[in-house]
């Protein structure tokens, strides 16, 4: 089931001349982990914003399970929200989390509290006030936050931003559990690549604004760009993709790492014999060649 | 009220600057340290035993508004409450909340501090008058002014100040939540100021509440009371609404 659908979003502050945004669309379905990459300032926040409504889109709509999310108030009732450090310096971490479930009616989550802190390991500064907390124990309470009252959908903007090697590796963990206990669907914005492949199913590309392509992840795939000048191409491809179920993809060939030695052999044996074999590459790398490529 | 009120007010009873605004309530306190001194700070001086609690407290108040410190003080709280809440993207905490609702408990929040200070400054008049004052030979000892004339001067003064510190509250609360929070310190201190000169200003005292204490004579004490509540009624519910247009188109 769809539980976002973006369709035709543009966005242009009042402030600029140009649009941060242009005819956005995409669908994140139950389930998904949507990793969200751009360069800077090609509209990653932007977007995110305009999901968690603080920003209006110049038009098109966006809808949250079928409906759109301007046409009422508290549609967002099931949303985690974590865009800039979102909670009251002045008030305790309990407070905060107090605070947030009383003005959303969610006292009932009052139990969640204890969990929550203990797993991004704050309970033991559950009284403490965040102003003098460390950059990593401000992004891990405004995690706390956005989880607490246990969302259905995620919004994360830049999440690993400011975390230690093992701060990043517990928040892969916590979204990772999240997701697959509680089936919460995500989209996430970074520029952590090797993060989001740890996490993410799906990417969405937007470059200035404009949403470049979105793909599968394919982390545990083998890419081999073939040539196609070589005579009969098409059809040797076409029979060894058929053969061993494989997708092809314009001039790439996927192979699965799960691929055994025979089929291995077999296949990349045919492809060199033919000289088809332009370049091998990990899907890692076809990450980053969105940023390098452009 | 609706059920953000608690929570929200909440918060803003555990900011600094609220206990900064509240603080100056203990303002007539000082009047037993300067007469333990004798200073001639803020000395009083009326007919003998003319002076009444009332009056005592009415002109407190009247002299805490010209210092304009707790007004300021105010104007601060104020601005962190809106523009630095808006500006540093606390309102992703209330995700979709009604925004009116929003803005209505924030509203209320403030103007509760308000009541808070007004509620502390009369019982610390109280402690002050009972306590001390009244072994000094200007004060009458009594609650209210023995003379209906003065009776009725005191409430429209204590009435129309309360009604314009409140607007100039609320002046903040409009432009804060779209300006800096150096042009909301700016505009509202210049209203302040302002409304301090009005009741001498012989057309604008029509036009703040606080303008009818100088008003009574000539338009009687049922006709001034009338218009310092019409002219609040009037102003608070047009800033309400400028208020309410510019928090509902915001974004952040
Ligand atoms: N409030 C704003 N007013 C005017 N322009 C803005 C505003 N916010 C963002 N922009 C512009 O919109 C464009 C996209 O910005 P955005 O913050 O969405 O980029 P981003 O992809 O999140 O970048 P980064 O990776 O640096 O976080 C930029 O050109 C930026 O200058
Ligand atoms: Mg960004």
């Amino acid at each position: 089931m769809k539980i976002i659908e973006a369709q035709n979003i543009s966005k242009k502050y009042k402030a600029n001349s140009f649009y941060s945004l242009k005819d956005i669309n995409f669908s994140i379905e139950t389930g998904d982990i949507v990793g969200l990459i751009g360069k800077n300032g090609s509209g990653k926040s932007t977007l995110l914003k305009l999901m968690a409504k603080a920003q209006k889109p110049t038009t098109g709509t966006l809808k949250f399970k079928g409906i759109d999310i301007s046409k009422n108030n508290n549609i967002l009732d099931k949303f985690g929200i974590m865009i800039e450090p979102i909670f009251y310096p002045h008030l305790t971490v309990y407070e905060n989390l107090m605070f947030f479930l009383e003005i959303h009616k969610k006292e009932k989550y009052v139990n969640n509290i204890k969990d929550i802190l203990e797993l991004v390991d704050l309970w033991n500064a559950k009284d403490r006030k965040p102003v003098d907390f460390s950059f990593g124990m401000k992004q891990r309470l405004s995690l706390a936050l956005s989880l607490i009252a246990e969302p259905e959908f995620m919004i994360l903007d830049e999440p690993f931003v400011g975390l230690d090697p093992l701060g990043v590796k517990k928040l892969i963990e916590i979204l990772q559990q999240w997701s697959a206990t509680k089936h919460t669907s995500m989209i996430i914005s970074s520029h952590q690549l090797n993060e989001l492949e740890d996490l993410c199913n799906r990417y969405i590309f937007i470059d200035s604004g404009r949403l470049k392509t979105q793909f599968d992840d394919k982390k545990n795939f083998l890419i081999i760009r073939l040539d196609m000048q070589v005579a009969q191409a098409q059809q040797i491809i076409a029979s060894i993709a058929t053969k061993y179920q494989l997708e092809v993809n314009k001039q790439e060939l996927e192979l699965p790492l799960t691929l055994d030695k025979g089929k291995l052999n077999d296949i990349l044996e045919q492809l060199s014999s033919k000289k088809l074999i332009e370049k091998i590459y990990s899907a890692k790398d076809e990450l980053e060649s969105y940023f390098t490529e452009g | 009220m609706n059920y953000l009120f608690r929570p929200v007010f909440k918060t803003v009873l555990k900011r600094k600057e609220t206990w900064l605004c509240v603080g100056f309530s203990a303002f007539p306190l000082l009047l037993l340290l300067v007469d333990f001194f004798s200073t001639n700070f803020m000395q009083l001086s009326a007919p003998k035993g003319s002076l009444s609690f009332l009056e005592f407290f009415g002109a407190v108040e009247s002299v805490q508004y010209q210092l304009t410190l707790p007004i300021i003080a105010f104007i601060y709280l104020v601005v962190t409450c809106f523009h630095d809440e808006i500006k540093s993207g606390k309102m992703f905490l209330f995700k979709d909340i009604k925004r009116s609702k929003i803005l209505n408990a924030k509203i209320a929040s403030v103007i509760g501090v308000y009541f808070i200070y007004f509620i502390l400054t009369f019982v610390a008049s109280l402690i002050t008058y009972y306590l001390h004052l009244i072994h000094m030979d200007y004060t009458s000892g009594t609650f209210l002014p023995t003379q209906l004339v003065d009776l009725q001067d005191a409430i429209i003064s204590i009435i129309g100040i309360f009604a314009v510190t409140q607007l100039c509250i609320l002046i903040s609360v409009a432009i804060s939540i779209k300006l800096s929070d150096g042009l909301t310190m700016l505009i509202g201190i210049v209203f302040a100021l302002i409304s301090f000169i009005a009741p001498s200003l012989k057309g604008l005292k029509y036009f703040l509440p606080n303008g009818y204490s100088g008003l009574l004579v000539q338009l009687g004490f049922g006709t001034s009371l009338f218009m310092i509540v019409l002219l609040f009624c009037i102003y608070a519910l047009i800033i309400y609404l400028c208020s309410n247009r510019a928090f509902k188109k915001m974004e952040y």
